[in-house]
């Protein structure tokens, strides 16, 4: 999925410690209660709304709006301000949306969506069954969608997919028009969460009969959109324009008439598009820029907002490393300690902040945020000295007194990775005394073939949130999981976040969580977490209403948008 | 002469075998494929699903087979990455765009540099020889893409736009208005090309005896220009504007990404970077195609414009 590499490479560009400290205090106003959205001041909205036309950009040139198949953060962007999900993060709270109202059975395993009477852009109305049809398409093995693994809790899914079921054996059904049911297979207490995802957007199963099914999207005519803006031009490769959908059921609610998305894929173009007032937005900008607007900041004429990304880098070591030197704990520590995350962040990555545990900000467990609840776990261990647990690891695999020898895979030869792998190289080498030699795979997916064939030794990756719950980043490191990059196993981890999947008491989900964390990134440091995501986005002064994201809906929430003055 | 062509135009589908079937293998010798181009994995079975739907599955010999029978049907695949769209669709939507701007700034480049390089040699040593010569180590030095950045930072945001362009059958203003920043910036190389080889191609026939001879004869200043140094100085460029119609034609993906123009470039850069293979396989062809086309062309120019070319086909035919 593209979505992560996408918010990994973002966070690349995002802010350094630094701007984030210092736009944090001019106009930012912190996370809510469920930690996950920021939101530009609203006071008044309905006073001082306008209408009007805005701009953003495009930094990517989506392939397709099938929301089946939205993959990215692009298309999310999309599909999710010109389709209807069940429920939306609205100001960082999840708030029915498709749905009027939602309820559980008592065991969990039964969902039931009372939908609202909402019309597509054409006038149609949008049916129970249309949500059947997409949630079916989502693991139909004619539409491929990348996304159809984190969909596997609902029953029969993973059947459908994988060829051994039937889309009528995918539990979710229409129980009348405006009904919706579906059937887990696991009652996972953060299912609405799942629900904020732009592939459970309703299409009619009109839309997508016979070959239609695997090209759904490729065009804007053929789409059916359901949301507070449709799709009204879409010129592949330039731009995207969005107008209000006067059928959307809160369509008076809705204050912008018009969304331009020229694509400009270039930082350098975006941000000139800025300067010269072309666009209203500019998300994930860096620190330099923000150096460069500081007085148009200051003097009220820029809005600047600086709010957490739920994505994180880390070191990964392969703990089942062929050359018998990663699968020791302390040897995996002395590594993951044996230089300075700040000086990292500052002078290397000039982005994120520094991170000591697995979770990023703006992770929630039910409404509490995550990060508030427990702290990060690694601070004891960043304090304990390197070279002592490499010789005491040296001892334990009995290669006392050697000078390790170890290879550390980069993903490609770009400038970034490049300065990366030169920094650990040059840390590990002095601080430890060893020798570090640099592999290049040649691009990413090279790299990706020979991380999950465990080729390596010891490599940097990351991961973004899919949904806001500590699970999406838990979930990689358990046992066997196709995303466990470090082929790390423990059997204590395994079955505090299997417990975790079901656990309805969040006082007790949130203990195992920080039990599991404690012992992935501390006890064992199978993996070891560099930088947490931080963006900056900065803003036209009368652009109000604008919701940042941090996991979950899309990065930009426009919905409530609106011209001020 | 037709059989010199024929043999051209032989080469030219050899030449286009050999790339092809290079890049199809090298492609395929490269671990990792499409569904590992994201960081994140793929369920197992969508990407089992993935791989058997672009026959992934199969062989290479038995890929390698399928492609060239697809290929002689004129069929380049669907896009892996652009799902509902096969590489023609692409092709044909996306040239136009990236044709336009390059045959812009070789006319733009061309024009320019032929000017500037005539009138640098005949004023050598002046104000204009030096501005030329400026001119052609900016052009030489500095990347387009700098170029452009610098064009969209101090032309572009009033009446030019910093990003876009104008949909087919859009008046010319419109044409005018989106499409003269990119072709400048993607113009400023010919034009330093074209016009330091103009210069010293014109330098070099004014010493010419049949010049002097010329002058002596009393024609006027314009026509010894224009009859004489023009023609005879002219015929290098003609080597070397081939490559660079070629050159601009395909290679403008960088003008194309900043400008946001709707080119076949990107497609270039993007489908190496998600493994996608038949747009690999349908761009490198077609770039390919075009850049032996336009050798082909030229070597046929070239025998017909100059008689002492067109003399060695002959007398190499009668060797034989």
């Amino acid at each position: 999925m593209k979505k992560h590499l996408t918010v990994v490479l973002a966070a690349l560009l995002a802010a350094t410690l630094t701007a984030c400290g210092s736009s944090g205090s001019s106009s930012s106003s912190s996370s809510t209660a469920s930690g996950s959205g920021t939101q530009t001041d609203s006071s008044q909205a309905d006073a001082q709304s306008t209408g009007g036309k805005i701009s953003i950009v495009m930094t990517t040139d989506p392939d397709t709006l099938d929301p089946g198949r939205a993959d990215d953060t692009q298309k999310n962007q999309i599909v999710l301000e010109t389709q209807e999900t069940l429920v939306r993060l609205i100001n960082g709270e999840l708030t029915p949306a498709g749905a009027e109202s939602y309820e559980h059975s008592e065991d969990g395993l039964t969902w039931t969506f009372k939908l609202r009477d909402n019309k597509y852009q054409d006038g149609t109305e949008v049916k129970a069954e249309d949500y059947v049809n997409s949630i079916r398409r989502l693991f139909d093995p004619e539409v491929n969608s990348h996304n159809a693994g984190i969909f596997y809790c609902i029953k029969g899914g993973e059947a459908f997919n994988t060829g051994t079921g039937t889309k009528e054996d995918v539990g979710a059904v229409a129980l009348d028009d405006k009904t919706l049911q579906i059937t887990l297979t696991e009652a996972l207490p953060y299912f609405d969460q799942l629900l904020t995802f732009s592939n459970i957007t309703p299409v009619p199963e009109s839309k997508t009969q016979g070959s239609a099914n695997a090209s759904y999207g490729a065009t804007a005519e053929e789409l059916a959109q359901s949301g507070p803006f449709y799709v009204s031009e879409w010129t592949r490769g330039t731009k995207v324009v969005l107008k209000k959908n006067p059928n959307y059921w809160d369509a008076d609610n809705i204050k912008l008439d018009e969304i331009d998305m020229p694509l400009a894929q270039d930082e350098n173009t975006r941000q000139q598009l800025f300067d010269a007032g072309q666009i209203d937005l500019l998300s994930n900008v860096r620190s330099e820029y923000v150096t460069s607007l500081q007085s148009k900041i200051d003097s009220g004429d820029v809005q600047l907002s600086a709010a957490p990304q739920a994505s994180m880098s880390y070191i990964s070591f392969n703990n089942q490393d062929p050359d018998g030197v990663f699968t020791n704990a302390k040897i995996r520590k002395a590594f993951a300690i044996a230089f300075d995350r700040d000086a990292y962040v500052n002078n290397v990555a000039k982005k994120g902040k520094a991170a000591a545990g697995l979770i990023p900000y703006g992770m929630s467990v039910g409404t509490d945020e995550y990060r508030t609840l427990y702290a990060e776990p690694m601070t004891d261990l960043l304090a304990e000295d390197a070279k002592t647990l490499l010789n005491e690891g040296l001892e334990e695999i009995g290669r006392s007194g050697e000078t390790l020898e170890i290879t550390f895979l980069q993903s490609n030869s770009n400038s970034d990775t490049k300065v990366i792998a030169e920094y650990y190289q040059n840390q590990w080498q002095t601080k430890l005394g060893v020798k570090v030699n640099i592999e290049t795979a040649s691009d990413n997916s090279a790299f990706n073939n020979q991380v999950s064939k465990g080729l390596y030794q010891v490599c940097q990756t990351g991961w973004g949130a899919d949904y806001n719950d500590p699970m999406t980043f838990f979930q990689c490191y358990t046992t066997g999981d196709g995303n466990n990059a470090a082929f790390y196993s423990n059997s204590t981890y395994d079955e505090l976040i299997n417990a975790n999947k079901t656990e309805s008491d969040m006082t007790k989900r949130a203990e195992n969580f920080a039990e599991a964390e404690k012992i992935l990134t501390v006890d064992d440091c199978g993996i070891s977490p560099i930088t947490f995501g931080y963006q900056n986005v900065v803003m036209s002064k009368n652009l109000k209403g604008v919701y940042i994201n941090s996991a979950g809906g899309p990065a930009i929430e426009l919905r409530d948008a609106y011209l001020e003055g | 002469m037709f059989k010199y062509i024929l043999k051209k135009v032989g080469y030219l589908v050899v030449t286009l075998w050999i790339i092809l079937t290079a890049t199809f293998f090298m492609m395929y010798s490269m671990p990792g494929d499409a569904t590992q181009s994201s960081m994140k994995v793929l369920p197992e079975a969508v990407a089992e699903n993935l791989k058997a739907k672009w026959g992934l599955d199969k062989p290479v010999g038995e890929q390698y087979v399928i492609y060239l029978q697809n290929l002689a049907k004129g069929e380049l695949g669907e896009s892996y990455t652009t799902p509902g769209l096969t590489a023609n669709t692409i092709i044909e939507e996306r040239f136009p765009a990236s044709l336009q701007l390059g045959l812009q700034a070789v006319v733009l480049g061309l024009v320019l540099g032929i000017l500037l390089g005539i009138l640098a040699a005949l004023h050598r040593g002046r104000w204009i020889d030096f501005l030329t010569i400026f001119i052609a180590i900016l052009g030489v030095s500095i990347p387009s893409f700098v170029f452009a950045a610098l064009l969209q930072k101090y032309a572009a945001g009033g009446y030019f736009p910093i990003v876009g362009w104008a949909v087919s059958g859009s008046s010319i203003a419109d044409q005018f208005k989106y499409t003269a920043l990119p072709t400048l910036s993607a113009a400023i190389g010919g034009i330093a090309t074209y016009s330091r080889f103009m210069r010293s191609s014109v330098l070099d026939v004014l010493n010419n005896d049949y010049i002097l001879l010329a002058k002596s004869k009393g024609l006027s200043r314009f026509q010894i220009i224009r009859r004489h140094v023009m023609r005879n100085a002219i015929t290098p460029i003609i080597t070397i504007v081939a490559p660079q119609i070629a050159g601009v034609v395909t290679g403008s993906f960088v003008i194309e990404r900043m400008f946001s123009i709707p080119g076949l470039g990107r497609y270039y850069v993007d489908s190496v970077n998600g493994r996608d293979y038949p747009m690999i396989l349908a761009t490198t062809v077609f770039f390919s195609f075009i850049f032996i086309f336009c050798m082909v062309v030229m070597d046929v120019l070239y025998a017909i414009v100059d008689p002492r070319v067109r003399k060695g086909i002959i007398e190499g035919k009668k060797e034989r």
